[in-house]
């Protein structure tokens, strides 16, 4: 058996505020996807969402948290800086690149759900890099985050989400499974 | 079902070597990912390593100012943020050198998603950890590295402030999409 497997790839064709998954197998050990997106937004560096169904798509829409650990992005500074969330509508502590630039620089995110189809809570962590052809504030971004939302039923989909903005043409989402014992 | 990552080549160092190349990597792939296990020759406890892209018209890497980097340095204590544009490298961070316990390395990876993508310029996403001392002293970087070129990338050079000591491993993987 493969250790790593391919469950879904898309890239957009045109611009898009969501790019979604709902026939996730349960069979796998761990979720593992990436992406490579930007969205209109004029902004420089904004937060991206990500939601997950559980059953036959059901989307779940409240009840997300996390923290995170940053630089750059819409807050501005390079000095490193920590924010929290609670209670929120999806997971939002993510940073992708906006249009400012009007460059084709893409922010690079990669994400874990362990166990995503126990009835454990629902964790994920991220880790999400991105730069223009600038070093101010808001061109730039360097974000870690946890994440955490207290649902035990099992994912069965995944939305990503432009929050502000939609996703340009090329943004991509794979999305993997891991295997284990 | 098929495995969705695939090994492209892997190169461990039988002596000390000042760059370590991947080359011809073929655009079949969705991601590239690469692990290693680093330690430089330099006389220090982590000095610096670096890495440079190549497409069809470079000979065989971009050796001009096109890469931009942004990071976080963690030392254990503080937390640096910092970025330059203008670079002829992207700097990944430092790796545990020669005034360290010889038998320590560090730990590195670097995701290049959609490396053969025409329509994008190219990011270059790193982690890089060092141990450096015989106690619990540690260093690490997290890279937003950016390669100002929208050319497929065909060739990965990763450079060393000296030498890359004997025994490093960096194996390239290619990612199904």
């Amino acid at each position: 058996m493969a250790a790593l497997e391919l469950i879904n790839h898309q890239e957009l064709s045109g611009t898009a505020t969501t790019m979604t998954y709902t026939s996730i197998p349960s069979t796998y050990k761990h979720l593992y996807f990436v992406a490579s997106t930007k969205t209109d937004s004029s902004s420089g560096n904004i937060n991206m969402g990500v939601r997950f169904y559980t059953g036959s798509s059901s989307e779940v829409s409240s009840g997300y948290s996390g923290r995170l650990f940053k630089i750059g992005g819409y807050l501005g500074g390079s000095t490193p800086s920590g924010a929290a969330q609670s209670s929120q509508a999806q997971w939002s502590l993510i940073y992708e690149m906006g249009d400012n630039l009007s460059q084709p620089t893409f922010t690079s995110t990669e994400f874990l759900i362990a166990n995503y189809n126990t009835s454990n809570y629902k964790q994920m962590l991220s880790y999400g890099t991105g730069t223009g052809n600038s070093v101010s504030s808001g061109q730039y971004n360097v974000n870690q985050g946890a994440h955490l939302n207290t649902t035990t039923a099992a994912i069965t989909g995944l939305k990503l989400m432009s929050i502000y903005g939609s996703f340009v043409q090329y943004s991509t989402l794979t999305i993997y499974g891991l295997n284990g014992a | 079902m098929a495995s969705a990552v695939e090994f492209i080549a892997k190169t461990e160092l039988g002596s000390d070597t000042s760059s370590v190349s991947f080359t011809s990597i073929p655009g079949t792939y969705q991601h590239l990912q690469i692990r290693a296990s680093v330690r430089d020759t330099a006389s220090d406890y982590v000095e610096s390593i670096y890495v440079q892209l190549g497409g069809a018209s470079d000979s065989p890497v971009d050796t001009g100012n096109n890469y931009i980097r942004n990071y976080i340095d963690v030392d254990g204590t503080s937390e640096t943020g910092s970025g330059q544009l203008s670079n002829t490298n992207i700097w990944l961070g430092k790796a545990t050198a020669a005034s360290a316990d010889s038998e320590k390395f560090g730990g590195m990876f670097i995701n290049i998603l959609d490396y053969a993508n025409t329509d994008k310029q190219t990011t270059v996403q790193a982690f890089l950890e060092a141990h450096y001392t015989s106690g619990n002293s540690a260093r690490m970087r997290f890279t937003a590295g950016l390669w100002t070129d929208l050319e497929a990338v065909q060739t990965i050079k990763l450079i060393p402030n000296v030498n890359f000591a004997t025994h490093s491993v960096f194996t390239l993987y290619g990612l199904k999409g």
